[in-house]
């Protein structure tokens, strides 16, 4: 679990900062979470209202 | 002046909407020193407010918004006016078409003035524009706007405008709210159509209003949003509102000064009848992480085709660079872990009504303020400034920045109210209740 109290990865940090954070956080899923479907919760974002 | 206030003159016929329109070129070219736009639409707007002069003449009043002056973050695309995103890639963009919230906010009879300055692409929280001018704080010109939506909270908090549109990504509309000191609604995920606004980070973009108070965002969700009333009744207390109050993570690292006026708006809040609940949020710093990935590869994906690097800020450049590093696995596993943080909130919103933080951990930082030193520690101000902000564009929350004091300097504190999806019309009603007793 990574701490509030570790530096965040910026755009003048190398990415793998970045990834290795993120791989260490990725260690909890298990295989039968699915990915999030955010892209159309409501009609309004398809611009046909 | 608020929407109400200028609503009011206009229809006792103290004010023509033309007059109004006349009166706000003319303080814009007098005052508007900011960089704040990057287009001018003066004969359209000008166009306009006599359509809408004659429109009162014949009492057909299109509600609140009617002869409002306004303006649109120049991510919005309208129809024949050019759409530069703040880029040079879309120096010459002219679309066909009103992004779906342009199109609603002029219906509703709001004026649009021009297209406002941003962070290049969207992709930043300064507003130092290299192409358009970087954007000044009208509260203190040595100091950052904020962004990417600068140029709207500039031109509110500086009284040109009481109303702008914005877009959040990972806290373009809180984070200018709060250096500027006006108030800021990033809405539910999908809650206002992003049709026709050119995109950052598809699963991360929301559209939403920056307004001088918290009425007038308000108002101006009325019409962006669509079918829900955002009408607000005014509570006379926050008897029965259950507020949470985080014991970690949004209290680590922040200013002092930025602790004591969030932690007194709390107390009010409990003074005017609400129920402070401590309580413990989902591992934020994680999320942030996710969301960066996220937005990484999402942005990665839009414009990895432009090789040309002269096109692009240094900055952007190098996170457009970034993310095209990002692997499509590490893509999928962090939409993955959203799923676990939507439950975790889901879970959380059973004890609480509305959660209340910081917005930013600081005051606005100075133009060249690269790192800042916060309670002792140093950090990247970028990284700074979107720490309390990006998990919520991650999660989907509402979430809405509000004025609730000043640093011995003078300079805005935001207090940041985040809610359960699609309660906007409750969160609404929640801060303007709060924004009357702290009166900033």
């Amino acid at each position: 679990m990574q701490s509030n109290d570790q530096p965040e990865a910026t755009a003048n940090d190398p990415i793998n900062v970045l990834r290795e954070n993120f791989a260490r956080i990725a260690e909890q899923l298990t295989w039968d979470v699915e990915p999030a479907i955010v892209y159309s919760i409501r009609p309004a974002d398809s611009g046909a209202e | 002046m608020t929407i109400r206030e200028i609503g009011g003159l206009l229809r006792t016929r103290k004010i023509s909407c033309a007059e109004l329109i006349g009166q706000t070129f003319a303080d814009i070219r007098q005052r508007e020193t900011f960089h704040s736009f990057i287009t001018l639409t003066e004969e359209l707007a000008r166009t306009q407010a006599l359509a809408r002069d004659h429109e009162l003449a014949r009492g057909q009043d299109r509600g609140p918004l009617h002869g409002i002056p306004i303006a649109h973050k120049d991510l919005f695309c309208t129809r024949g006016i050019p759409t530069t995103a703040g880029s040079l890639v879309f120096r010459e963009f002219i679309p066909d078409h009103d992004a779906t919230v342009v199109e609603r906010l002029r219906t509703a009879g709001a004026i649009s003035v021009g297209k406002t300055n941003l962070h290049e692409l969207a992709y930043g929280i300064t507003s130092k524009n290299p192409h358009y001018g970087f954007v000044l704080n009208p509260r203190d010109i040595t100091r950052v706007a904020g962004g990417s939506s600068g140029g709207s909270a500039a031109l509110v908090a500086g009284n040109f405008l009481p109303l702008c549109t914005g877009t959040d990504t990972g806290g373009s509309i809180r984070i200018p709210a709060s250096f500027c000191g006006i108030a800021g609604l990033k809405p539910t995920y999908g809650r206002v159509s992003r049709h026709g606004v050119l995109p950052l980070a598809f699963s991360l973009d929301h559209v939403g209003p920056l307004g001088s108070c918290v009425e007038d965002c308000a108002l101006a969700m009325n019409a962006m949003a669509g079918p829900d009333v955002f009408d607000l009744p005014e509570p006379p207390t926050l008897a029965g509102v259950r507020v949470g109050v985080p014991q970690n993570f949004f209290f680590d690292r922040i200013h002092p000064e930025v602790a004591a006026a969030v932690n007194n708006a709390i107390s009010s809040m409990e003074q005017h009848g609400a129920s402070l609940v401590e309580l413990r949020v989902p591992d934020m710093a994680e999320a942030y992480t996710v969301a960066r990935i996220v937005q990484l590869a999402e942005t990665a994906s839009v414009y990895a085709r432009y090789t040309d690097q002269t096109l692009f800020g240094a900055d952007v450049w190098r996170l457009i660079q970034q993310g095209k590093s990002i692997a499509g696995h590490e893509y999928v596993s962090a939409q993955r872990i959203r799923t676990l943080f939507r439950s975790q909130f889901d879970e959380l919103w059973t004890k609480i009504d509305v959660l209340a933080t910081p917005t930013t951990p600081m005051a606005a930082p100075l133009l060249d303020e690269e790192t800042i030193v916060i309670d002792g520690h140093q950090e990247d101000t970028r990284a700074a400034a979107t720490r309390f902000v990006r998990g919520i564009n991650f999660i989907g929350e509402p979430a809405l920045s509000l004025p609730c004091g000043t640093t011995t300097a003078g300079l805005p504190i935001g207090l940041q109210l985040i809610a359960p999806p699609f309660t906007e019309p409750r969160l609404l009603q929640i801060a303007k209740t709060i924004e009357a007793f702290l009166g900033f």
